[in-house]
């Protein structure tokens, strides 16, 4: 049976499992969305959002979709291996697209302080799910927001109160375990930030095993006027993990949102980061690097909609792509007619590693305003032969060359993480990609400070 | 034994023959000036010596203490002793000169089988040797030649090769593009470091630099060979005469 079959076919039987749900709002919601998702069918390359990705691993693998969390975990299954290292904050845990309090840690137990999960907060927030979700999400032309909607296994519910300032840094992590099929998660976040608060967010993805994974992640985030969200993203998972993310952020006035994506591995990834700058003064910054390798794919669609004067957006991608791996950058700036004093900023750089690596880059400006100032720009190519003769000459060998140029190129992105146990872990990989010890590496990167 | 023996070089760059069976020989302790008019295949010599890929070798032989140049990598050759002052130094952004400088000493003593230089002794060294070319501090932190001028980036090269103390360094026209003051520091920078066990091959176009580094040999490389050696007065004869002489005796024996 074709995914798309397979799917509502499934939603029937999963809406006769509801029963007293179905009166709900987010059964409603629920029903649109499958009907939507029904319509649009999944995209072709014929799709200008999807034209260099290829979404047939869909329809070629025999995905089921998840419905519970495992019993236990496979013998060789160690959580401890997903958590960060030396992470201070909160970590909420989806196994299989549902929430475990077992293996979560939640520190932060302040008053008006809501960390919890959708499942949880279904009935005690109704009223504020009502209010908040797929109020952005253009799930008219996204099926997967629209299919997200429509089978949201979990997620997590964050809501901070207003002019809450404390250091609140919080891990969302997914790890899917398919033990007798493949499968397909739907994980839905609803983060609110209220006015002159601050967070810093992490979200990860993990696919354990040689069954195949498909993440369906859709991330909803409000910050409310004067208020500062950090929204980090680290993508490090295997060759029979399929991704596909959309966060849509939503900014009131005088908010900040510093956003970076890293990706270094993933047999399928695509990212759409939207964020709606609909208050004066609010500012977006997107940054992201991808570095990775042998077939993988990563794809990032990023949309910064100035929708109200006087706001700045800046985005910096950068990309390393070896192997027979293939990326795809996509930045639209969208600036409505009263977007006056806008200023918007864009580049992506890349580096080919090898004549096999493909990199398919595309500013998108769509500018209604006149008063407007908005600069962008692509680069692609290969490390400079020059560069690496020159460090080779004073007896230092390819790799390591490579290594410095790959590191003092990828470096501004890096440093935009601003939580030490995520920048370390990604360092760390990083210099795993290389293939160097990495204490070597840090030792590059430190010497490289005196 | 010699330290460099060049045998009949015959090297061709994109099928178009550059050397022409080049031979010479540098022992150690010995200054070599390599002089010769523009495209005449000075900087290929270069090149070929310090392991620059896209060049054809057809034919000859080339030993560099003893061993066989063309069976080492470029890093090698480095860490065997070669240094090369580049023509054109590269510029590297985001790369400090100190930690290039701190990698490139380390890697050549791991081949070397010596401890690593700490981060202290490293320091010392690099303040020193900076002194030696007096150049300012504050270049050990600029990025490798970033922005550098043209100037700085030659005085770069030669504060790298203080810092390498290799066995046979090229410098490939290290003082074009230095003012007098600068062609001193740089020449004297060269004096210091030299001793009877190393030795250097001085490409250039000019005379006044064989003022302050005062070479033993001199050669004219012509049409891709040497084509006349002499001492030092062969440079001064040829401030005065150009190379019109020597292109008509040269091309009078050809036809
Ligand atoms: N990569 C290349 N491709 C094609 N021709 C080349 C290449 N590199 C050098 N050549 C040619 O080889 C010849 C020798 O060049 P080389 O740079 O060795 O000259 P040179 O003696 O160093 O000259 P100058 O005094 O101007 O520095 C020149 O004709 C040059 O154009
Ligand atoms: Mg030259």
């Amino acid at each position: 049976m074709a995914i798309k079959e397979k799917i509502t076919d499934y939603f029937e039987k999963y809406t006769q499992s509801l029963n007293g749900e179905k009166n709900s709002y987010l059964f409603s919601l629920r029903e649109k969305s499958i009907k939507i998702f029904h319509e649009l069918g999944i995209p072709t390359l014929k799709n200008e959002e999807w034209k260099y990705t290829k979404l047939n691993f869909l329809n070629n693998i025999d995905f089921e979709i998840s419905n519970s969390a495992p019993h236990s975990f496979p013998e060789n299954f160690k959580i401890s291996d997903y958590y960060i290292e030396n992470f201070e904050g909160d970590v909420l845990v989806f196994i299989n697209g549902f929430f475990e309090k077992k293996y979560s840690r939640i520190i932060n137990t302040e008053e008006n302080l809501v960390v919890t999960n959708l499942n949880e907060a279904k009935e005690k927030y109704s009223n504020i799910l009502e209010n908040y979700l797929t109020k952005y999400t253009d799930e008219s032309n996204n099926p997967f927001t629209a299919l997200n909607t429509a089978l949201a296994n979990d997620g997590a519910v964050i809501i901070l109160p207003k002019n809450f300032e404390k250091e609140l840094p919080i891990h969302l992590l997914f790890i899917n375990i398919p033990l007798q099929s493949n499968l397909i998660t739907n994980s839905r976040n609803l983060i609110i930030v209220d006015s002159n608060s601050k967070a810093q967010f992490i979200e990860t993805s993990y696919s354990w095993g040689d069954l195949a994974s498909f993440h369906n992640t859709v991330s909803e985030l409000y910050l409310k006027q004067n208020s500062e969200v950090e929204y980090y993203k680290f993508q490090n998972d295997s060759h029979s993990a399929y991704y596909i993310g959309s966060t849509q952020i939503h900014q009131e006035k005088d908010s900040r949102l510093f956003s970076t994506t890293i990706s270094l591995a993933g047999k399928f990834i695509r990212n759409n980061l939207n964020s709606i700058l609909d208050g004066e003064n609010s500012e977006a910054h997107f940054n992201g690097l991808y570095f990775i390798g042998n077939e993988d794919f990563v794809d990032n669609h990023t949309l910064v909609d100035h929708a109200k004067p006087h706001c700045n957006s800046n985005e910096n991608y950068k990309g390393i792509i070896d192997g027979k791996a293939t990326a795809v950058f996509n930045g639209k700036i969208m600036v409505r007619p009263f977007a006056q004093k806008t200023n918007a900023y864009q580049s992506n750089k890349n580096i080919l590693l090898s004549e096999d690596a493909t990199i398919n880059t595309k500013p998108q400006l769509e500018i209604f305003a006149d008063d407007v100032k908005c600069s962008h720009g692509a680069t692609s190519g290969y490390l400079d032969r020059d560069a690496i003769f020159y460090f080779r000459a004073r007896g230092i060998d390819e790799k390591i060359a490579q290594s410095y140029l790959l590191n003092s190129f990828s470096s501004d992105i890096i440093e935009t993480v601003k939580i030490d146990a995520l920048r370390d872990l990604i360092k760390s990989e990083i210099a795993k990609k290389l293939s160097m010890n990495e204490l070597y590496f840090c030792s590059i990167l430190e010497s490289n400070k005196i | 034994m010699s330290l460099l023996k060049i045998d009949n070089l015959k090297v061709n760059i994109n099928g178009k023959e550059i050397l022409k069976g080049l031979s010479l020989e540098v022992n150690p302790g010995e200054i070599h000036a390599i002089m010769g008019p523009n495209g005449s295949g000075k900087s290929t010599l270069a090149g070929v010596l310090a392991g620059k890929e896209d060049y054809e070798v057809v034919e000859g032989t080339i030993e560099f203490d003893g061993k066989n140049i063309f069976e080492m990598s470029p890093e090698d050759r480095a860490r065997e002793g070669l240094f090369l002052a580049f023509q054109y130094p590269i510029e590297i952004p985001g790369v400090s000169n100190a930690s290039f400088m701190k990698t490139a000493v380390n890697e050549i003593r791991k081949y070397r089988n010596l401890e690593p230089l700490d981060a202290m002794d490293f320091l010392r060294i690099m303040r020193e040797k900076a002194k030696l070319v007096e150049m300012d501090q504050a270049f050990l932190n600029r990025s490798v030649n970033d922005g550098f001028s043209g100037g700085e980036k030659k005085r770069n090269e030669i504060f790298q090769l203080a810092m390498l103390e290799p066995k046979l360094a090229i410098l490939d026209e290290t003082d074009s593009g230095l003012d007098i003051d600068a062609l001193k520091i740089v020449a004297n920078g060269v004096n210091k470091v030299r001793n009877e066990n190393n030795a250097f091959v001085v490409i250039t176009h000019y005379q006044r630099l064989l003022n302050y580094i005062i070479p033993d040999f001199v050669h004219v490389l012509f049409d891709g060979k040497l084509v006349v050696s002499g001492g030092k007065e062969l440079a001064l004869e040829l401030e005065e005469k150009g190379y019109d002489w020597i292109k008509k005796q040269y091309n009078g024996v050809l036809v």
